[in-house]
C-alpha cells in the first residue's frame, strides 16, 4: 500500500467516523418536504370518441420567437477607435461590459492622416476610471469575480477576463501539452536519435538480446546532452556476460553523441531534464 | 408510527448517500495513481544488431623508414594496416575500410586524429598506429582506437616484436580492437591445425598442417604416408595431438611443432578414435573399439595405463572436456542412436542431455563453457549448439554435410569442414556463433577435421 491509498484510505474512514458521529449526534435531520396535498377534481368518464380529431390548432403556425437583445459583439478593429470607454454610469446594478477589448496593437489606419494625432490608446490596463462612490449602489470591487446575473451579458461579465488581468484579445488558446505529455514526447524523441546511435555499435552474441541497459540521460536547459549516466543493466548471463560491458559503453555513446533536442519546449525543462531510458537489441 | 417510519427511512438514505460520498472521495483518492506499484518509466529503446560499424583503418606510418628482414618499416606499416583490416573484416561484425583509398596519416596525427576528415569521410571509429625499427632489430607496432563521433580514445597498445613476427603485432592489434568493440576475448593471434586431404577419392592422402587464423604461414607437419586424423593443438601450444594410422594400425602421437619429433602416447590393435586432450595438458581422452564394444578411455599424455570411463553396450566416443576439466561430453548410440550424454571426468554420473529429434555426434565444449557444439544428423548434416544442460538448441548451418565442430579460442567462432555431394570435396568454414558471416577458410589443398588452437601467449 502507497501512500496515496493510504491517505484514500485515512480520508473515507475519517468520513465515515464524521458520518456517525453526525447521524449519533442527530445533526442531519432530513429536510422538511413540503406537504402536497391534492384537492380532489371531478372528472367525467366519456365512452364515445370521434375517430378524428375536430378541435381545431390554437394556432395554425407557432408564433416568432421573441428576437431577444442580443449584445452585439464589438468589431475587434473598431474597438481601439471607439472612443474611450464611456465613464461609468450609476447603473442599478453594474455589468462590466465586454465592449473594451484591448488590442495588442492599434490597427493602423490605411489612409495616411493629413496630421497624425497619437491616437488615444485603448487602456487594458487602465480600464476604467474608478466609479464614484454613490449613495445609492456602492460599485464593486474589480477585483472581485462578477457573480452571473443569468444573461448573456451576465455569464460573460461572470467568466470573461477582468480588464487589466488578461489584456490579449485573442480566443481562448489551445491548452498546451501537460508535463506528462512533454515528458513522454522528449522521451520518444531521444529514443528515435538515441537508438540508430546504438545500433552502430551494439554488439552481437548469443543471449546478447536479454540484456536491459538502463541509463539516464541529462539534458542542458538548451537541449543539449549535459551527461549521461549508467543505472544498471539486467539479465547478464553466462553466454552474454562478455556483452555486457561493451554494450554499456555503447549506450552510453550513443547518448553523449547525440545533437541538442532544440525542440523541447523551454518552459518545461523540468519535464524532460532527465530522461530515463533502457536500451536492447533485438 | 408511520411518521417515524419515515424519519428512520430518510434518515437511511441519508447515510448511504454519505457513506457513498466518503467512499467515492477515498476511492477517488487512492485512484489517483497506480494502485499497483508504479510502473517503470523508463522509455524502451528496441534495436537490430546491425554489424556495420564503419571502422577507418588508414596506412600506419613510421617515424623514420628503416629497412627489417621483413621489409621497410613503411611498408610494413601498410601490410599490419591490411591484416588488421582483414581480420575485422573476416570478423563479420564491422564495416572496415582501408588502408587502400584513404588518406595517409603522418607520425604525429597517430596521436592526435583528424576527426574532422575522419568524421566527413563517414568514419565512426578509426585505427591508427605507427611501426618503428628499433635499435636491437625489433619492431615496435603502435595501436590506437579512436571513437570518431565523440572524438575520444577508446584503447590503445603497443607490441614489440621481430621483424618475422610482424603478422601477429597486427593480429594482437586487432584482437585488441575487437575485443574492445565486442567485449570478447582475442582470438585472431591464433594458429589452426587441420587435414590437408590429397588425391583421389579412394586413395585419400591426408596430412597434418597448420596456418595462422588468417590462413597464413601455412605449413605440412606431416609427409602422408601415414594417415592423420583429428588433430588437437596442446593448451601450451607446443604440440599437436592426433591420430596416426599406418596400415590398420592407430597410433596416438604427441607431435612437437618446432622440432617436429613425435612421441607415443598409445597404440593398440583395435579402432582407435578421436584423441583429446584434457584443459591442463595432462591427460588424453580416446575411444577404442575392444570386442565389438566402443568405450572412452583416458590416459596420461606422458603414456601409460588406459583407464576405461564409459562400459554401456555400444559405441561411446568423442570425449570433450568442460573448460574446468571437471565434465566431460561424448556421443553414446546407448539409446539406440547417436546422442549426447555427460558426465563426470572420472565416468560416473552419466546422463543423457540431448533431446531433438535426429542423431547428434562429435560434442565439443566451448572453452567458455556455456554451450557445446555439435553435428546434427537429421537427413543432412548440420553444425548447432546447445547448453550443457540439453537446452536452446541452435542449428547453424544448413548445408549438405557440415561436420566436426571445433571452437576459436575465445569461444566466439566455431570452425568445421563440409563435404561436397557428389565430389567429396572437403573444405574448412567458419561461423559465427550467433549463425551469421559463414565463410570458407582458404587452404591450399582441400582441408578437413579443422582444430583452433588456443590465443598465443
Amino acid at each position: 500500500m502507497d501512500r496515496v491509498e493510504r491517505n484514500g484510505l485515512g480520508l473515507a474512514l475519517i468520513g465515515h467516523v464524521a458520518l456517525f458521529a453526525a447521524l449519533s449526534l442527530s445533526l442531519l435531520k432530513p429536510p422538511k418536504l413540503p406537504v402536497i396535498e391534492n384537492d380532489p377534481i371531478e372528472v367525467d368518464l366519456v365512452t364515445k370518441m370521434a375517430e378524428e380529431t375536430t378541435a381545431p390548432d390554437p394556432q395554425p403556425t407557432p408564433p416568432a420567437a421573441a428576437k431577444a437583445e442580443e449584445p452585439t459583439p464589438p468589431e475587434p478593429e473598431a474597438l481601439p477607435q471607439v472612443v474611450p470607454p464611456p465613464p461609468p454610469k450609476p447603473l442599478p446594478r453594474p455589468e462590466p461590459k465586454p465592449v473594451p477589448k484591448p488590442q495588442p496593437k492599434p490597427v493602423p489606419k490605411p489612409a495616411p492622416k493629413p496630421a497624425p494625432k497619437p491616437q488615444p490608446k485603448p487602456t487594458p490596463a487602465k480600464p476604467q476610471p474608478k466609479p464614484k462612490p454613490t449613495p445609492a449602489k456602492p460599485q464593486p470591487k474589480p477585483a472581485k469575480p462578477v457573480a452571473p446575473t443569468g444573461n448573456i451579458t451576465g455569464i460573460l461579465g461572470g467568466s470573461a477576463p477582468k480588464p487589466g488581468t488578461s489584456p490579449s484579445p485573442k480566443p481562448a488558446a489551445k491548452p498546451g501539452p501537460t508535463i506528462a505529455q512533454t515528458k513522454q514526447q522528449a522521451k520518444f524523441l531521444l529514443g528515435s536519435v538515441i537508438g540508430p546511435r546504438f545500433q552502430k555499435c551494439a554488439p552481437s552474441g548469443v543471449d546478447v538480446n536479454l540484456i536491459l541497459t538502463d541509463i539516464d540521460v541529462l539534458l542542458n536547459a538548451d537541449g543539449s546532452v549535459a551527461d549521461v549516466v549508467f543505472i544498471k543493466q539486467s539479465e547478464v548471463n553466462e553466454s552474454n556476460s562478455a556483452q555486457a560491458a561493451p554494450l554499456r559503453s555503447c549506450a552510453i555513446r550513443a547518448a553523449k553523441s547525440a545533437p541538442p533536442f532544440t525542440s523541447l519546449p523551454k518552459d518545461q525543462y523540468d519535464a524532460w531534464k532527465r530522461i530515463p531510458m533502457r536500451l536492447k537489441v533485438r | 408510527m408511520e411518521a417515524n417510519t419515515d424519519e428512520v427511512e430518510g434518515k437511511m438514505k441519508q447515510l448511504f448517500a454519505l457513506i457513498l460520498v466518503f467512499s467515492t472521495i477515498g476511492i477517488a483518492a487512492a485512484q489517483t495513481v497506480p494502485a499497483t506499484p508504479p510502473q517503470d518509466d523508463r522509455e524502451l529503446v528496441e534495436v537490430d544488431v546491425r554489424n556495420d560499424l564503419n571502422l577507418a583503418i588508414p596506412a600506419m606510418p613510421t617515424p623514420a623508414d628503416v629497412t627489417t628482414p621483413a621489409g621497410s618499416t613503411a611498408t610494413l606499416g601498410r601490410a599490419v594496416s591490411e591484416v588488421i583490416s582483414a581480420n575485422l573484416r573476416n570478423a563479420g561484425l564491422f564495416k572496415p575500410s582501408g588502408p587502400a583509398g584513404l588518406k595517409a596519416v603522418s607520425f604525429a596525427e597517430v596521436t592526435a586524429p583528424d576527426y574532422g576528415h575522419w568524421s566527413g569521410a563517414g568514419a565512426e571509429a578509426l585505427v591508427q598506429g605507427f611501426v618503428r625499427g628499433n635499435a636491437d632489430g625489433t619492431l615496435t607496432v603502435g595501436c590506437y582506437l579512436y571513437d570518431v563521433t565523440l572524438r575520444s580514445e577508446l584503447t590503445r597498445a603497443g607490441y614489440s616484436v621481430a621483424p618475422r613476427d610482424w603478422r601477429r603485432a597486427a593480429h594482437k592489434c586487432a584482437d585488441a580492437i575487437y575485443s574492445k568493440l565486442t567485449g570478447e576475448s582475442p582470438f585472431f593471434d591464433s594458429r589452426i591445425a587441420y587435414i590437408a586431404e590429397t588425391g583421389p577419392k579412394n586413395r585419400r592422402v591426408k596430412r597434418l598442417a597448420i596456418m595462422d587464423s588468417d590462413g597464413a604461414n601455412h605449413r605440412f607437419l606431416t609427409n602422408g604416408q601415414a594417415m592423420a586424423l583429428t588433430p588437437r593443438f596442446s593448451p601450451d601450444y607446443r604440440s599437436i595431438l592426433y591420430l596416426s594410422y599406418l596400415g590398420q594400425r592407430p597410433r596416438i602421437f604427441v607431435l612437437n611443432v618446432e622440432t617436429g619429433a613425435q612421441r607415443l602416447v598409445t597404440e593398440s590393435a583395435n579402432p582407435t578414435f578421436s584423441p583429446r586432450w584434457s584443459p591442463d595438458g595432462r591427460t588424453v581422452l580416446y575411444s577404442m573399439a575392444v570386442a565389438g564394444n566402443t568405450d572412452i578411455y583416458s590416459v596420461p599424455a606422458t603414456g601409460g595405463t588406459p583407464r576405461r570411463l564409459t562400459n554401456a553396450p555400444g559405441i561411446d566416443i568423442g570425449g570433450s572436456f568442460s573448460p574446468d576439466g571437471s565434465r566431460i561430453v561424448f556421443e553414446s548410440d546407448r539409446s539406440g542412436s547417436q546422442q549426447i550424454y555427460t558426465m563426470n571426468a572420472d565416468g560416473s554420473d552419466q546422463s543423457r542431455i540431448s533431446s531433438g529429434g535426429g542423431r547428434y555426434a562429435t560434442p565439443e565444449w566451448s572453452p567458455r563453457g556455456d554451450l557445446i557444439a555439435f553435428t546434427k544428423i537429421a537427413g543432412n548434416f548440420r553444425i548447432g549448439t546447445m547448453t550443457p544442460g540439453g537446452g536452446s538448441e541452435r542449428i547453424l548451418t544448413d548445408s549438405w554435410q557440415d561436420e566436426a565442430p571445433t571452437w576459436s579460442p575465445n569461444g566466439r567462432v566455431i570452425q568445421f569442414f563440409r563435404t561436397a555431394q557428389g565430389s567429396g570435396k572437403t573444405t574448412v568454414w567458419q561461423v559465427d556463433l550467433t549463425g551469421v558471416n559463414e565463410r570458407r577458410i582458404q587452404t591450399p589443398v582441400d582441408g578437413s577435421d579443422p582444430a583452433w588452437g588456443p590465443i598465443l601467449p
